[in-house]
């Protein structure tokens, strides 16, 4: 039996929704999805593409949405045509190809989904539409048979809406997180240190529970005390504290004399000298307090910045491109990323 | 601005970007008010959004001038934007070192530069309304 997926991940929040949502929604902290954000050195992107080909699913497909697309099933009410016409082209492709049953993702949450026990589900059940639920509500998983898709007239999301009140229940029970608030970013990267879920860090057990990176150097002053994970290319200078289960992802320094604890520094970036950052969320240029619920933006680059590159750091970098590691198709314009 | 007695603390109501133009505008009112042994403070960082490095800089040295003439200095109204920053550069600790001022002492209130100004235009304004003939009753 031959299955496909396609994996749309959400809009990016654009600059005018920030700025307009300063201060009241903290979880505008981060521009892009947070699917799409690094967590202990890999995207959840990424790590749900793994999971798919480990699953044997190989032919996968990812759309990134735009603006005004929510939910699983592309809309009616709030058209995106440009977006609908890919995820269209992208059904075509995968009956052309041959797929018989299609996993539809969107990634909205993490979950550590089984894909082989909900295929197994649905192929049991003979059902023509299985949609995954925790005991709280719908998670944007469906699988669908292609052969009930097929048809001469009207959409295939027509003609999938049609088989919505069809739909069967996977109740799923596992590990999951929502990843709506930043704090979701940051119980996600803790449980992962704790091990609580399968999100191993990307590097090696230097010392027990710190893992570092390809390339992460930590000066001999300062003190690391696990569990820690500093991501590749990250450097930790003299003199500073990294506790608490704190992560820091790739391409970050932490200048002298810093304290970092219960926190989770997001990739590429600067922490200045001798400061303390406590349970926050940290980007190039805000700072998400964790407890109090708050995003402060921080425009003073000797406080928080980009971490500037160096010509060796910038070659042993190469490109980034997170979408492509793996290979899978990536529609729609990636421009918001 | 009203001149600070022995018996008034100096309120310091800080603008919402608290930065280097700020920061130098407040240093120069201070200045002049730091004359007295003993000096009072209460710094409000009720509408502080954003602080940079001269901000912090600023705060700093206040704590430093006062702390050597045996004065006290605290935090009155406090954003959570504002007590990130604090935390952030470790002021937080410091500021709790200094003796409470009593409840009841009298402020004298000072709000550095473009703030001021802005408080300024908004008193005129509301003092312009209130002078403007209401319509009768008909």
């Amino acid at each position: 039996m031959r299955v496909g997926a396609i994996v749309t991940v959400p809009a990016a929040i654009q600059e005018e929704d920030l700025s307009l949502q300063e201060g009241t929604r903290p979880q505008h902290l981060l521009a892009g999805p947070l699917a799409c954000y690094e967590i202990l050195g890999s995207t959840i992107l990424q790590r749900i593409l793994d999971a798919l080909r480990d699953a044997g699913i190989q032919q996968q497909t990812v759309l990134l949405e735009e603006s005004g697309s929510e939910g699983l099933f592309p809309s009616r009410l709030r058209p995106t045509r440009n977006f609908f016409s890919a995820w269209e082209g992208s059904v075509q492709q995968q009956v052309d190809e041959g797929a018989e049953i299609l996993f539809l993702i969107r990634l909205g949450a993490y979950l550590e989904l089984d894909f082989d026990e909900v295929l197994a589900f649905h192929c049991q059940t003979a059902g023509v539409l299985t949609q995954v639920y925790d005991h709280k509500s719908a998670f944007d998983v469906a699988v669908v048979n292609t052969n009930q898709l097929r048809g001469d007239n009207g959409s295939y999301r027509g003609r999938l809406s049609a088989l919505i009140p069809y739909h069967k229940r996977f109740n799923f029970t596992g590990y999951t997180n929502r990843l709506r608030e930043p704090q979701d970013l940051r119980q996600l990267a803790h449980d992962g240190l704790l091990r609580r879920n399968s999100i191993r860090p990307l590097g090696k057990e230097v010392s027990p529970e710190v893992w570092m990176g390809e390339g992460a150097t930590v000066d001999s002053s300062a003190r690391i005390s696990g569990p820690v994970y500093i991501g590749a290319r990250s450097r930790v200078k003299g003199s500073c504290l990294v506790n608490g289960a704190t992560t820091i992802e790739r391409d970050c320094e932490v200048d002298f004399g810093t304290t970092v604890t219960d926190s989770s520094i997001l990739p590429e970036t600067y922490l200045g000298i001798g400061l303390n950052f406590l349970h926050s969320v940290v980007t190039a240029n805000k700072l998400f307090h964790l407890d109090r619920n708050v995003a402060v933006k921080i425009s003073d680059r000797n406080l928080v910045g980009k971490r500037r590159l160096t010509g060796t750091l910038k070659k042993s970098m190469g490109k980034k491109d997170f979408f492509n590691r793996s290979g899978p198709q990536l529609n729609e314009a990636d421009s918001h990323l | 601005m009203k001149a600070i007695t022995e018996n008034s603390a100096l309120l310091i109501r800080l603008p919402e970007r608290f930065n280097r133009d700020e920061a130098r505008l407040l240093r120069a009112e201070i200045e002049r008010s730091l004359t007295l042994d003993q000096p009072c403070m209460i710094v409000d960082f009720s509408n502080v959004k954003e602080i940079d490095t001269a901000g912090l800089d600023m705060i700093l040295h206040v704590m430093v001038n006062v702390a050597r003439q045996d004065g006290a200095v605290q935090v009155g109204n406090i954003s959570a934007e504002a007590a990130t920053m604090l935390e952030l550069a470790g002021m937080d600790r410091i500021l709790n070192m200094f003796p409470r001022i009593p409840d009841d002492m009298a402020t004298v209130q000072v709000v550095p530069g473009r703030a001021r100004a802005k408080q300024e235009e908004a008193e005129e304004e509301q003092a312009a309304q209130t002078e403007q003939p209401q319509p009768l009753a008909a």
